[in-house]
């Protein structure tokens, strides 16, 4: 969706403020907690890591630039615990369980153990290939125009704009379907923009480098 | 965007917000506090940007392992005992004296965890993640990065799972450092491609 996370080349989005590298990790214990709630919600497996970030899209332009940056982490953790039905509305509204889980999504509760293993070894997401990669490094290539309300990584900024395949990465879960709970694979590029092709004559001289799937390009002709 | 640190009272919505979720949550018996407990004490003591540090000060020093980093920076990173989550597709891109790299995520932030821990607050807000594709200069301006005109600026957006770690340049002056004192030089920011690696004056 091209919605208000989708922020690349916005102009009127406030100063940036650097820091000194010394500052906390979490800026609250509040903070903390959500990271660590939505992490070992999601390996309960009812939902992707692509779903969560559609989530977050989905809350809305106003609450985009109102909430914090983990304030959406918890509207959106919260609005898919409901939507996957894991908890309900009346539960959430009042803080109380109505009962315990299915049994099938309890059994998969994290444990602290099973939680600093997720940590060292990560999932992968690469899959194995069903086709050959359509493009070749080196190839001029056009991102397709794709205006969908589902999830999206074809950034709004490169959509419609030429580019040169780089690099194959192999074929990685596609995050269009994966929002959906369908894990399927496509062919993923490193595709490099000239920043005049994205921004203009007046833009400085630099290269855009986006990790862009199959399905949003097409042969430049 | 700031937030009202909750350790103050009474606690702020927010605060009493995460709490009664965690305790519904508890409650339905889907999650382990200890779970919780650990993934926070794993960011907040073992996984973070000493071990991106140690993969560039090792590069500096080795040239077999800078050129396996810049192969294959998961197996490089994993034959070091480095990897895991949000870092299972690591790509090492080289600061030279020709090209200067930059690590962005445009529509969230994605970021690689296992060599830099989780993201400032800065990489992850609206400003950054704007103006980082389209006028990296003026971003690596705000943090008093000021490149030659003749250096080319690559820009990297982190749209899939693959996660990039900048390798920034060796500072003059640290012939003969060990790898364990080269460390210390390699700043996070640095990593993420906004600032050179520390002059040893700079860490004196």
């Amino acid at each position: 969706m091209n919605g208000l996370h989708d922020v690349g080349g916005m102009h009127g989005l406030g100063r940036l403020v650097p820091d000194t590298g010394d500052e906390a990790v979490f800026g609250s214990r509040s903070q903390a907690r959500v990271f660590a709630l939505t992490i070992a919600a999601g390996a309960l497996g009812r939902w992707s890591l692509d779903a969560s970030r559609h989530a977050r899209e989905r809350l809305g332009a106003v609450d985009q630039l109102r909430l914090g940056y983990f304030e959406r982490w918890l509207a959106g953790l919260t609005l898919q615990l409901r939507e996957s039905g894991v908890v309900t509305a009346d539960e959430l509204a009042s803080g109380n369980a109505d009962g315990p889980a299915p049994e099938e999504v309890v059994a998969r509760r994290l444990t602290a153990e099973r939680a600093g293993r997720a940590v060292e070894r990560g999932r992968r997401s690469d899959l194995e290939a069903a086709s050959a990669p359509r493009f070749t490094p080196g190839q001029r290539v056009r991102v397709r125009p794709h205006a969908t309300p589902g999830q999206t990584r074809a950034v709004r900024y490169a959509q419609g704009r030429f580019g040169e395949v780089r690099v194959h990465h192999g074929c990685h879960v596609f995050p269009d379907r994966n929002a959906r709970g369908e894990r399927v694979g496509e062919h993923l590029y490193g595709v490099a923009f000239d920043a005049r092709e994205l921004w203009g004559g007046s833009a400085t001289g630099h290269t855009v480098h986006v990790d862009l799937w199959e399905p949003y390009l097409e042969e430049a002709p | 965007m700031t937030h009202p640190d909750d350790h103050t009272e009474p606690p702020s919505e927010f605060a009493l917000e995460v709490r009664a979720l965690e305790s519904l949550l508890v409650e339905k018996g889907v999650i382990d506090p200890a779970a919780l407990d650990e993934l926070i004490d794993a960011y907040e003591h073992r996984v973070g940007p000493r071990n991106g540090a140690h993969l560039v000060a090792r590069a500096w020093t080795d040239p077999a392992f800078a050129d396996a980093l810049l192969d294959d920076a998961t197996a490089a990173a994993a034959s070091v005992g480095i990897g895991g989550l949000q870092g299972e597709h690591l790509v090492a891109v080289a600061n030279t004296p020709e090209v200067h790299n930059l690590v962005v995520c445009t529509l969230c932030s994605c970021y690689p965890w296992p060599v830099l821990g989780l993201p400032p607050a800065w990489y992850k807000s609206a400003p950054y993640r704007a103006r980082a594709v389209a006028d990296p200069r003026s971003v690596l301006a705000a943090f008093g990065t000021h490149l030659a005109d003749d250096v080319e600026v690559q820009v990297w957006d982190s749209t899939s799972e693959i996660r990039y770690l900048v390798t920034p340049m060796r500072p003059a002056g640290t012939d003969g450092w060990s790898t364990g004192e080269l460390e210390t030089l390699v700043t996070r920011n640095s990593m993420i491609g906004v600032e050179p690696a520390r002059s040893p004056q700079a860490a004196a």
